[in-house]
């Protein structure tokens, strides 16, 4: 089971999934950690933007 | 256990004390209507405390939660026995909004003051107005409004009226309502506190 | 550098300026966007709801020709179309709910229940995902099952597709007519963030009787979470102030001592936090704030502006004027039931009483909806052009 693998956390805030727990996840990262990194977390804001947005109106 | 302490308990917001006496007093058979009384003598005291500004909206919105607990408690007596009242009062949100936090605590208060209150909830067409007024007679209607956009229902609502050959005393409520919004919808009052409502009340009924 | 790019920079330093309490060449102007300027039209609300680029034509026409610094407002604070794909039930629109000249309303629920508040409180994000979306939208009864999932990536599509446009819109009226946008980004009071959406305001005012640390703990909780939310929205600008519509902190809804116990502690922490980032805040005070003009005083200076409703203007000048940018002067009823001579009267009035020693912005003091005449409003801004040279 997928779901065994995953820690359970509690996000702070401004994130849903912080890139620290994935790294761990991911293991060694073969190429530029810095990219995925960036990505990652202005994706991971974007989702976080969407679901804080149903109550903050 | 007396009826003084139960108003006086419903005065002060105290839930649990409140819901023990009225079943106390039920149970060592006191008149449902009796006690009926000595609530709505405590919500006359929450509305003063409000008009004195020692209570707030939260306040008010407990009072209403406490009398409403109370009452579910005590509706089951009540039925066949008929309560005299001052006068008949129709209320309603007017069509396009549906915001009735300020209705609902008139119409709490109007009630503790003896009032007989048919509430036509909110987003009422103009037509249900007129046809309550017709139905009741009442002698004041009410008409609450939060969003300045729908204040144009206001005066619709009043034009129906008179359109009908129906004149009750008109009150307009809500928190962007002054002078200038009653001249111009063509209204009797302007309430922007429930308290404000109270005092068209008793200006209306002589009482 | 354009005209209208030179045209920008002015506007945008006499803004700032009062922002700062300073006083820059000419009081600072906003025009007051809002479903009014639909009426002007053919087109329908719920056309320029449910199209944006329709809506910014309709803006276009009516801002083109005049001369004002900042927009504030929106015709379309929501899209519907994001809330249709999910069968979101928080807001009715015209369309589906509505007549299509109807405006939109919020329909206000106890969304989370009393017993919700530990595992909200334990981890905020996580239950907003899991439990709060599934409850106010129908098509996420299911969780997982294929009309979730669906629902789940249209809403996402839809919220970055309008995020996307609002952004572009911003740049163009920047770019095309030297507009300054009134705020970046957006925050809430935790008081409001949890009595609005979540627990409702009876509930909320209820609780402070029956489950008083719950609320003071879930405030808290939402405290960082309001600090994070205004800075991602802002995409991390400092320049502007941060949007904060401000609802269950005017009186009367709570007492002095509630408001100072349950309201203003977490809003005061987010306030700080952001000012901490540069951040500052936009206070925008709908209704009468005037009984804690005292306590909002105890803010770092210039970490907000101040916006005037209901608030007694003088007051909030005696109180905050100096050490705090002020932003108002025109109540939104003159706007409605106001003539032009009316409101070029009060703007006069406006700028004389708030506006003498700079650290003022002239603007209506709250939402402008559908019922604003427009010809109050270019009265507005042409008496603050006449009235507002330093």
């Amino acid at each position: 089971m997928v779901e065994n693998k995953m820690k359970s956390f509690v996000p702070e805030a401004g994130t849903c999934i912080p890139w620290k727990i994935k790294k761990e996840e991911f293991g060694v990262l073969a190429g530029n950690e810095e990219i995925v990194k960036s990505s990652w977390e202005m994706l991971d804001a974007l989702a976080y933007a969407f679901i804080w947005f149903w109550v903050q109106r | 256990m007396s009826k003084e302490a139960l108003s006086k308990a419903m005065a002060e917001l105290e839930e649990e004390q409140v819901i023990a006496l009225v079943k106390e007093l039920l149970g060592s058979g006191v008149a449902p209507l009796e006690i009926v009384k000595a609530l709505q003598e405590g919500m006359v005291e929450v509305g003063n405390r409000f008009e004195r500004g020692d209570y707030f909206l939260s306040e008010l919105v407990m009072a209403g939660e406490i009398m409403k607990g109370a009452m579910d408690i005590l509706e089951p007596h009540l039925a066949g026995e008929s309560t005299e009242h001052k006068g008949t009062i129709v209320i309603g949100t007017v069509r396009g909004d549906i915001h009735d936090l300020g209705k609902n605590i008139v119409v709490m208060l109007l009630k503790g003051a003896g009032y007989k209150v048919v509430d036509l909830g909110v987003d009422v067409p103009k037509e249900k107005f007129v046809e309550a007024v017709k139905e009741t007679g009442a002698p004041l209607v009410g008409m609450s409004v939060l969003l300045t956009s729908c204040q144009g229902a206001l005066k619709e609502t009043i034009e129906a009226l008179r359109a009908e050959g129906l004149n009750p005393k008109v009150i307009i409520g809500g928190n962007y309502v002054n002078e200038t919004v009653k001249k111009h919808v063509g209204a009797d009052y302007f309430a922007t506190t429930a308290s404000d409502g109270l005092k068209a009340a008793a200006e209306v009924f002589g009482a | 550098m354009s005209d209208k790019e030179k045209l920008f920079q002015e506007r945008f330093k006499r803004y700032t300026v009062a922002l700062e309490c300073g006083k820059p060449d000419k009081v600072p102007v906003v025009f007051p966007l809002g479903e009014w300027v639909v009426k002007y039209t053919n087109t329908t609300l719920q056309e320029a709801y449910y199209n944006v680029d329709k809506s910014n034509e309709i803006i276009g026409d009516v801002i083109r020709d005049l001369d004002f610094d900042v927009m504030f407002g929106a015709i379309n604070l929501w899209w519907p179309p994001m809330f249709d794909g999910m069968d979101c039930k928080l807001y009715k629109f015209p369309g589906i709910y509505f007549e299509e000249n109807s405006g939109f309303q919020y329909v206000e629920e106890e969304y989370m229940k009393a017993e919700d508040y530990d595992e909200f409180i334990a981890n905020p994000t996580q239950w907003l995902a899991t439990k709060y979306l599934p409850r106010i939208c129908g098509e996420f009864a299911e969780p997982g099952s294929y009309r979730a999932t669906v629902a789940l990536i249209k809403g996402a599509a839809a919220f970055a597709m309008h995020n996307d446009k609002l952004t572009k819109t911003g740049e163009k009226w920047a770019k095309e007519y030297g507009i300054v946008s009134a705020t970046t980004g957006m925050t809430k009071a935790p008081f409001d963030t949890l009595g609005d959406a979540l627990r409702g305001t009876k509930g909320i005012l209820l609780d402070l009787r029956r489950r008083p640390d719950k609320v003071l703990a879930a405030c808290e909780a939402i405290v960082p979470h309001n600090i994070a939310y205004a800075m991602i929205t802002a995409a991390g600008d400092t320049s502007l102030p941060c949007f904060a519509p401000l609802h269950k902190g005017a009186y009367p809804f709570l007492s002095l001592e509630h408001w100072q116990k349950y309201y203003w502690p977490s809003w005061k922490a987010v306030i700080e936090g952001l000012w901490a980032l540069g951040k500052r805040t936009f206070f925008f005070a709908e209704g009468d704030w005037t009984p804690y003009l005292e306590k909002i005083a105890e803010l770092p200076d210039k970490s907000i502006v101040f916006c005037i409703d209901l608030t007694d203007a003088k007051k909030a000048k005696k109180v905050l004027g100096g050490r705090f940018c002020l932003y108002g002067g025109v109540p939104t009823t003159l706007l409605t039931y106001g003539t032009p001579e009316e409101v070029k009267d009060c703007v006069k009035r406006a700028i004389d009483e708030l506006g003498g020693d700079g650290g003022f912005v002239l603007a209506a003091g709250g939402v402008v909806m559908s019922d604003a005449k427009r010809e109050n409003i270019v009265a507005m801004i042409e008496a603050a052009r006449e009235y507002g040279v330093y």
